[in-house]
This record gives structure tokens, C-alpha cells and sequence, in this order.
């Protein structure tokens, strides 16, 4: 497992705070469900704005908080215009600082510096190679 | 339910907070006799728009009904189609483009709230003028008892099950009458005082193409961008109106938003008492003395007034003053937790009869309404 320096656990905390305080202006109407594709789909409430606002306002560190296409139509249909992606990105930031990131889109990033492909195969048609930091 | 996620089902639109054992969310009929079967006390969920706090469990499960979307048997000669209880009524909308007909009764919340959630408060809304509350338009609804069994419930037995919050049993299903889609304009009209607004609202109820009437006061008004003085949202099944197209769909989008502004400016409680017309003025002076912004659907006598953290403790004074004037202290959004303790004795005698008859087990949504 790997260890977690002081400065990210700080970081990771300020961050869930940062999270937290983008929800304090939700007033829970619950419209930002309409237009959300992923609750549309899946139909919990956890996957819809107001659902991860109650996680992120709880401090809630859930992976269901990649499940979110960042499209922003729920920051369109909100009547307060609360910046729910912003807080979205914050909550998964923190989350990776702690080593509780997705172990898929950690693959994907060791692929990507490894390979320079996401799927980790050498490009055999010579297409362009991606780089991670 | 994952354990950290049973948080998003905590709370609804009310935002009273409560505990959840656990979430359930099935896919079909038999998955929710499951559910109910297999636990003692449940609480059953919508879209969770409810602003009463009907659906916010208070250590139960909570049964999500947002998966029974099915739609079928769409008559058009008929005009009646049978939806499962987790519709979205503007997803039913979307369904029925292209045909003539629509769902007409239109509660704000139309873009999230559920046909099942809709039936158990019996919405109204802001066409409530012409087309009156949801039940209005139900020829059935199917239920679930607690012990399992399905019953198919008409008219006569409606009563039993639309407004009554959940305490009754599950609708799973229902079959909605549909009506003819209408051409739709709006006006927003100014007025200097209330007993013009009283005037005009008596005035357009005479008309039979006026499907809505929504009052801003003087405070709302200026909040979204109206003015001074006090206005009203018409909408005309006509062009009549002086807004169509985009500026009709605007105006529409600024009445749906104006609680979750309000809400968002501290004035988080929002209640709905209903009023005769003329006894309107009185009420909203004494809300208007209390500083407390009040919007609502004046057609039908329902107000909206939306108090912040210090203005709540009126609330009792306001509702004695409702009841005095004769008025009913809930006119749509239900009772729910919030409004329990401004039941009366004999209501609640009425409703506690019903309860023991429907749910003698004591299943579902207990503590709620009574
Ligand atoms: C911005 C906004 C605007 C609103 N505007 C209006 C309006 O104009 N008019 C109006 O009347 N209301 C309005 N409401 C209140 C609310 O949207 C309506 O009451 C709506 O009908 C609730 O639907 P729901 O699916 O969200 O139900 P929920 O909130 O999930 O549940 C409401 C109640 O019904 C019960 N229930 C839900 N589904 C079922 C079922 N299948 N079987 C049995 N019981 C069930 C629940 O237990 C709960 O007691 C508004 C709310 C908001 C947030």
C-alpha cells in the first residue's frame, strides 16, 4: 500500500473541504437530476448531483464520485448554478492523493507512461504517443 | 446499498435529515414485493422531491421506486396509457411527443418528480386552475399491500391511496388519462395592490382558455427580475398571451426556478396553504408584516410563503391565521414529518382509520402524516 506523505493527507483534507463548501449553496430541490445522463441511466440517487452533494457535504470519500461524465448539465438545470463538477474533480483529487483512486484509470496512467497507449499495446500503426506527467 | 452511500437517500427536498438502514432500488414488481416482504418498517421513495419529508427515513429502509420506468398500453382513441410508478412525469412527456396528447397536470418539479410520487401527494401545480390535482386524471392505480398482494384500485377507492403520502401502500402502477396538447402563450401582468390581484385573478378564472394563474409579490417579483409591484405568470390556451416561443419557455423556466431562489437567498421553508380569493389579502398582509417573500398558484388558492431560520418560529401563528380564515394549512406539497403537529383531532382520527384498514401492519412510512 502506499504511504501517504503529511502534505497530501493535508492537502487531500483541504480539498474535501473545498468539496464541501461548493455544496453549502444546494438546496437540495434534487432538479439537477433531470439532465444528469448517468442517473438517467442508473437511476440511484447516489450518482446524481444532490446524491454525491450529501456525500461530499459528509466528507464521504466514495468511488462513486467517478461515476460522473463531468458534462456539467446538472450545473445547467441547477436554479443556483452550484459548481458541482468543480466539486466533483476536488473530491477525486483528494481521493487519489490518499491512494483511493480507481485502480483502472491507475493502470491506465501506468500504461500511458509505459506504452504511451492508455491500453498499454505499442502502437503498431505508428499513431501519435501520449504522455502523463 | 453500499454503507456510505445510503447518505444520498437521508434527506429530500424538505432537507430534514434522517437515518437510512438501508436502500433498495428494484428493477421490477416482484423485486418490490422483495422488499417488502422481507422488512418490518419501509419507506417508500420517489424522486425525493417531496418538500415535506414524506420520503426521508427515520432508521427504515427506503424502497426507490426510480427504476419502474415500464410505459405501456398508450391509447391514443382512449387517451389513457399505464406508466409504473418511477416515471418521470417530463419523461412521460417525451413519450407521448408526437402524439396529440399530454399529462396535464404540471407541478415545478415536472422534470424530476415521479407519476408515483405525483399520485401520493396529489400534485397540483401551476396548471391546478384547469386541470385541479393529479387524481383528477388517474383512472387506476395498482398497490402493493404489505403483505405482497397487488390490488387494482379505482376511482372510488382513490382516496385511499392518491394524497395520502405513502402511509397506504406502494403504487406501482397507475393508468393516467391523458389530455390534448394546447397551443401556449403567456402574459406577465403588473399590478399596483391586492385587491386588483384578487380582481384579476376572479376575472380570469371566468375565462375557459386561462390554464394558469401564479402570483409573485412584491418581494419575488423584484427578486426575479420583474419590478416593483406585485405580478401574475398567465398562461392562455390561446395566443391571447404576449409571450410565445422562447419567451413563453423562459417565463415558464423563471417560474419553476423561483423557490429553489428563494431557497437559495435563506428562505429554505417553504409552505402552501390554500385560501379562498378573498380572504387572500388578509393572509398576505400579515406575511408581507413578517417580511416573509410569498409566491404560489393564486388560481386555486394555493400560496407559497418561504421562510428563513428566524422567520420559522411564525409558522404556528401563520397557520392558525390559515385556519381562521378558513383555509386547509397543506393545499399540495402534503404533511409528511413537517406539518404532522397541524393536523386537526378529527383528521387525524379519519386518517388513522384508513391507515388500520390498508396497513394494519404498520408497514410503510410510519411517522409520516399522522
Ligand atoms: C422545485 C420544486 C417545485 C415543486 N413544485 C410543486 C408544485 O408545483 N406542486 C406540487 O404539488 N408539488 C411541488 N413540489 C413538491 C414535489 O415535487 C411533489 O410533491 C412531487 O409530486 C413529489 O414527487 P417525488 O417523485 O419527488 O416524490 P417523493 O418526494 O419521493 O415522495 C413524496 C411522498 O410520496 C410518497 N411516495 C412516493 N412515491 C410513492 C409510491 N410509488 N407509492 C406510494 N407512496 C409514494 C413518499 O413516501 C413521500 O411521502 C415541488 C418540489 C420542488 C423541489
Amino acid at each position: 500500500m502506499k504511504k501517504i506523505s503529511n502534505t497530501d493527507r493535508i492537502e487531500a483534507g483541504n480539498l474535501m473541504e473545498e468539496a464541501s463548501e461548493i455544496f453549502d449553496s444546494c438546496v437540495q430541490c434534487g432538479l439537477c437530476k433531470g439532465r444528469c445522463g448517468v442517473f438517467r441511466v442508473l437511476r440511484e440517487e447516489g450518482f446524481s448531483a444532490r446524491g454525491k452533494g450529501a456525500l461530499l457535504s459528509g466528507k464521504i470519500m466514495d468511488k462513486i464520485l467517478f461515476e460522473c461524465n463531468l458534462c456539467r448539465a446538472c450545473e445547467e438545470s441547477c436554479p443556483l448554478g452550484v459548481k458541482v463538477c468543480e466539486a466533483v474533480l476536488k473530491g477525486r483529487e483528494a481521493m487519489v492523493l490518499l491512494g483511493r483512486g480507481l485502480k483502472e484509470n491507475e493502470k491506465m496512467i501506468g500504461n500511458v507512461r509505459k506504452t504511451g497507449s492508455p491500453f498499454g499495446a505499442k502502437s503498431s500503426t505508428g499513431e501519435e504517443k501520449l504522455f502523463c506527467c | 446499498m453500499r454503507k456510505n452511500l445510503l447518505k444520498s437517500y437521508e434527506s429530500d427536498a424538505s432537507r430534514l435529515k434522517g437515518k437510512a438502514l438501508d436502500v433498495f432500488c428494484p428493477r421490477n414488481v416482484d423485486e418490490v414485493r422483495d422488499v417488502v416482504l422481507k422488512n418490518d418498517r419501509v419507506v417508500i421513495r420517489g424522486a425525493g422531491t417531496g418538500l415535506a419529508g414524506g420520503a426521508v427515513p427515520q432508521g427504515e429502509v427506503v424502497l426507490d421506486l426510480s427504476r419502474l420506468t415500464g410505459v405501456s398500453n398508450f391509447d391514443e382513441g382512449r387517451k389513457t396509457i399505464e406508466v409504473e410508478a418511477g416515471v418521470v412525469l417530463d419523461d412521460l412527456q417525451d413519450y407521448l411527443r408526437g402524439s396529440d396528447l399530454e399529462f396535464p397536470v404540471k407541478p415545478s418539479s415536472h422534470a424530476v418528480a415521479t407519476i408515483g410520487g405525483m399520485i401520493a401527494t396529489d400534485a397540483v401545480g401551476s396548471r391546478g386552475v384547469k386541470y385541479g390535482r393529479t387524481s383528477t386524471w388517474v383512472k387506476w392505480v395498482e398497490v402493493m399491500d404489505s403483505m405482497g398482494g397487488l390490488e387494482k384500485k379505482g376511482v372510488t377507492e382513490m382516496s385511499d391511496y392518491a394524497g395520502m403520502e405513502g402511509i397506504t401502500g406502494v403504487i406501482v402502477r397507475a393508468c393516467l388519462k391523458l389530455s390534448g396538447i394546447k397551443e401556449r402563450s403567456a402574459s406577465v401582468i403588473r399590478l399596483g395592490d391586492l385587491d386588483e390581484v384578487v380582481n384579476l385573478v376572479r376575472r380570469l378564472k371566468q375565462r375557459r382558455d386561462v390554464s394558469m394563474i401564479e402570483f409573485l409579490d412584491r418581494a419575488v417579483s423584484k427578486g426575479v427580475g420583474f419590478g416593483d409591484g406585485y405580478h401574475l405568470i398567465v398562461e392562455y390556451e390561446s395566443d391571447d398571451g404576449s409571450l410565445k416561443g422562447e419567451d413563453y419557455e423562459k417565463v415558464m423556466g423563471i417560474r419553476d426556478g423561483i423557490y429553489p431562489f428563494l431557497a437559495g437567498k435563506g428562505y429554505i421553508r417553504i409552505e402552501d396553504p390554500k385560501i379562498m380569493i378573498d380572504r387572500f389579502p388578509k393572509l398576505m398582509s400579515w406575511l408581507e408584516s413578517k417580511g416573509v417573500p410569498t409566491f404560489g398558484h393564486i388560481g386555486v388558492g394555493i400560496l407559497h410563503p418561504c421562510f428563513n431560520v428566524e422567520q420559522e418560529k411564525s409558522i404556528p401563528e401563520m397557520m392558525k391565521l390559515v385556519k381562521r380564515l378558513g383555509g386547509q394549512v397543506s393545499g399540495e406539497h402534503g404533511i409528511g414529518i413537517l406539518k404532522r403537529g397541524f393536523v386537526e383531532v378529527n383528521d387525524q382520527k379519519i386518517l388513522w382509520n384508513v391507515k388500520k384498514r390498508t396497513d394494519p401492519m404498520g408497514k410503510f412510512n410510519v411517522g409520516k402524516v399522522i
